[in-house]
């Protein structure tokens, strides 16, 4: 029971919490205090999760005792727990953000039950079994995104909004197309059972070309070149807490699955798709930084680096080495802290300036050291300054990508490294050294809750990189299980229940 | 709208639309119907009374049912949490007959579940639809 | 009348492709509501539609071997799917109204920035 509890609760508790939320509307603080007390248990399950799956456990849920080839199964191995932890912590440090940056009624009235619907499809996409029900966990949190991203309704919001909505519309209709295309070839749609099918061979074409919708499709929400461009348009015109929050999870959730669905299938695939995958991860890369130097605004740069950072990440997924997987979820886990913090940096000296225009204001290193010391831990560890988190991110990236023999996609990320840096010392030149000018709004006392969340992930991003060692030698031991599906597919394939389910009458 | 016609159609069609709803809602485990059908013909009649009766200046009004949303949800949840304490899979549904004879009537609490749904339905479609209700709204 | 249900949900792609590139907020909850109803006929369809096949109904005393009947899951999986879609929908038409409210117009311009 307790095992099926701790899976349970990354997408039953939040549902629960958003509906005593509901009769909760317009009381704001009372909302926040709940969402935080709600938020801590959501992260000591994540962590008794992660406890309980880093031997190698593998927790199997099927859903009202159906079998798993046609019922609903929940999965949660050390992969699914350790993002579930990382997922919690981000979404526990917007909530602490939230209070101070939303803004006006419009934006407060309905932010706490939508963050909850959110994490209820975020959960559930990292948890879930089959791929039919990935599409629904993705629905629930799309719906809640759009909802979240037009939160205030401002005319330039919505219209640039719009391009997202749209696209992600579409990306789900032909992920539905897919997922029924591949159930009409295969069978089923459980991932363990399409794994063993495909590795059985036999398998008609029409899995295969559909397998490779699918993976479209997750590139549409991963951002991934070329299928990136709803993203640096849209995030930065959405409220500052929730630009930190899609910052920290929406794309890393595209990233999950596909670290968790490639695994399952790449062994039987066709080939040729990882070298195609290396090119579109350097591609990615470069793009991201390169759209990064010609934005104007400090929210427009940092999303812009979220495309470029995506790049890294499917990097040490398509080289497909137990030590480059464990890289890309290194530097997956890392960014999730350190591009959150940033934004929530960038967020904070908006509020300062009363513009998130670079050069709209200077020196707030001198008036505002705290927000300055977050912003350069978490700028420094994303472009890769030892002894910062996502320093060891590339630094094992590189190491996986030279043993694999990808010297041109390793030399672009180092390229890429270079330029992220620029990029960084670009924002903080023009916001935060030199003499102060230009601030019309200083922030002293007033923005502590901001400035709280935003220091502690730039120090959690500092200690993930002090701690680095025994995180990747987790996450090696959390690859090595990816890339061997024989435990996981068992496990989901032992949950059968050996009696007749309760539905007979 | 200020239609006669309208409201006489509405005050004949609610109840037996709830009615129908109700019979939706306690075959769905057998036969077609359920939570969700029924909560969709329930909104449809109370949106259809509503047009027809109320003033379209008072339409915009928040109605008061987003109670139902999260009672719903929470009943819906419980269900599937009482498997879980039972020491069952989460969503495990049981089944159970009560009296006897010919007067034996089948239960479960899929049933429980439905009625969940039903709730949430409910409140959604009509919070949903009461903002459209709105008019126009020049700015 | 698998060729059929292709054709259909081909035209029913196009169609709704074509709205869904319009500028009008409007025309883009049409659109969407067409894809989506393409989608689901497409996966009624691969799912399989054996002629003469009746529907996944076992009445009271009936055993559970009687076939061939329709694929139950498939349909389980348009359900949910129409269910998801009437809330896009929904959220669609919202947009649309604030966006009106908010602006004054139906359809959303270009791009003015970049």
């Amino acid at each position: 029971m307790m095992d099926s509890l701790l899976v349970l609760i990354p997408v039953v508790w939040p549902l629960i919490t958003a509906a005593l939320l509901l009769p909760l509307t317009g009381r704001t603080r009372l909302q926040q205090a709940a969402a935080l007390v709600s938020g801590g248990v959501l992260l000591a399950s994540a962590m008794l999760l992660c406890a309980r799956t880093a031997r190698g456990a593998i927790l199997v849920l099927p859903l009202g005792g159906w079998s798993p080839r046609v019922g609903i199964v929940w999965v949660a191995d050390a992969l699914a727990a350790v993002m579930l932890l990382f997922v919690a912590t981000v979404s526990y440090a917007t909530l602490l953000y939230a209070a101070g940056s939303l803004r006006g009624e419009r934006e407060r009235r309905y932010f706490y039950p939508l963050h909850q619907f959110l994490l209820v499809g975020v959960g559930g996409s990292i948890l879930t079994g089959d791929i039919f029900n990935l599409f629904v966990f993705f629905e629930v949190m799309l719906l809640a995104s759009f909802a979240l991203i037009a939160l205030g309704g401002r005319a330039r919001q919505v219209r640039m909004g719009v391009p997202y909505v749209i696209v992600n519309l579409v990306g789900s209709a032909l992920f539905l197309a897919a997922v029924g295309a591949i159930y009409g070839a295969a069978g089923t749609v459980n991932m363990a059972e399409l794994s063993l099918r495909a590795g059985g061979g036999g398998l008609p074409g029409v899995f295969w070309g559909a397998t490779a919708l699918v993976l479209v499709v997750f590139m549409v929400k991963t951002a991934l070149f070329p299928v990136f461009a709803w993203l640096p348009d849209s995030y930065p015109e959405a409220p500052v807490t929730v630009n930190g929050l899609f910052a920290g999870l929406l794309t890393k959730v595209g990233v999950y699955t596909l670290f968790r669905t490639i695994p399952l299938l790449g062994g039987a695939a066709p080939g040729g798709w990882q070298p195609a995958l290396v090119a579109i991860a350097a591609t990615t890369m470069l793009v991201g930084v390169f759209g990064a130097l010609g934005r104007s605004t400090i929210r427009g740069v940092l999303s812009f680096h979220i495309v470029s950072q995506v790049g890294y990440m499917i990097f040490g997924l398509a080289l497909f080495t137990p030590l480059a997987l464990a890289a890309g979820l290194f530097h997956t886990l890392h960014n999730m802290l350190a591009k959150t913090a940033l934004v929530f940096a960038g967020g904070v000296a908006e509020r300062m300036g009363g513009s998130g225009k670079l050069y709209a204001m200077r020196g707030l290193a001198r008036t505002e050291p705290w927000l300055a010391a977050g912003f350069f831990v978490a700028a420094m560890s994303l472009a890769g300054m030892p002894p910062l988190s996502g320093f060891w991110g590339k630094w094992f990236l590189v190491a996986g990508g030279l043993a694999a023999g990808a010297p041109v996609a390793t030399g672009i990320s180092l390229l890429v490294g270079l330029f992220t840096l620029a990029s960084m010392l670009k924002i903080w030149n023009a916001v935060f050294w030199g003499e102060p000018k230009g601030q019309r709004y200083p922030g002293r006392g007033r923005h502590r809750g901001m400035l709280g969340a935003t220091l502690s992930l730039a120090a959690m991003s500092l200690l993930t990189g002090l701690l680095a060692a025994p995180i990747f030698s987790h996450l090696e031991r959390v690859a090595t299980q990816l890339l061997d599906v024989t435990p996981y597919v068992a496990a989901v394939r032992a949950a059968e229940r050996r009696d007749d389910h309760a539905e007979a009458p | 709208m200020n239609s006669f016609l309208l409201r006489q159609v509405a005050r004949g069609v609610l109840p037996v639309a709830v009615l129908f709803a109700v019979s939706l809602l306690l075959r769905g485990h057998d036969a077609p119907g359920g939570g969700f059908v029924a909560g969709l013909v329930t909104a449809a009649a109370v949106v259809l009374h509503a047009l027809a009766n109320v003033a379209p200046s008072e339409r915009a009004r928040r109605p008061r049912v987003l109670g139902s949303v999260w009672l719903g949800l929470l009943v819906a949840a419980g269900t599937g949490l009482v498997a879980v304490a039972a020491g069952g899979p989460f969503l495990t549904h049981s089944h159970f007959d009560v009296g006897s004879g010919s007067a034996t009537i089948h239960l479960s609490t899929t049933l429980l579940f439905d009625v969940g749904v039903f709730l949430v339905v409910v409140g959604s479609t009509i919070t949903t639809l009461a903002a459209f209700a709105g008019g126009e709204n020049p700015r | 009348m698998i060729g059929l249900a292709a054709v259909l949900s081909g035209v029913l792609f196009a169609c709704g492709l074509y709205l869904l590139l319009s500028r009008n907020l409007q025309r883009m909850a049409i659109g969407f509501l067409l894809l989506s109803n393409g989608v689901n006929l497409f996966v009624l369809t691969s799912a399989g539609l054996p002629a003469g096949a009746a529907p996944p109904l076992v009445g009271e005393g009936e055993g559970a071997s009687r076939a061939p009947f329709a694929d139950p899951l498939a349909q389980a999986f348009i359900l949910t799917a129409i269910v998801i879609g009437l809330g896009m929908a929904a959220f669609l038409l919202a947009l649309s109204t604030r966006h009106h409210d908010a602006s004054g117009r139906d359809d959303v311009e270009g791009d003015d920035e970049t």
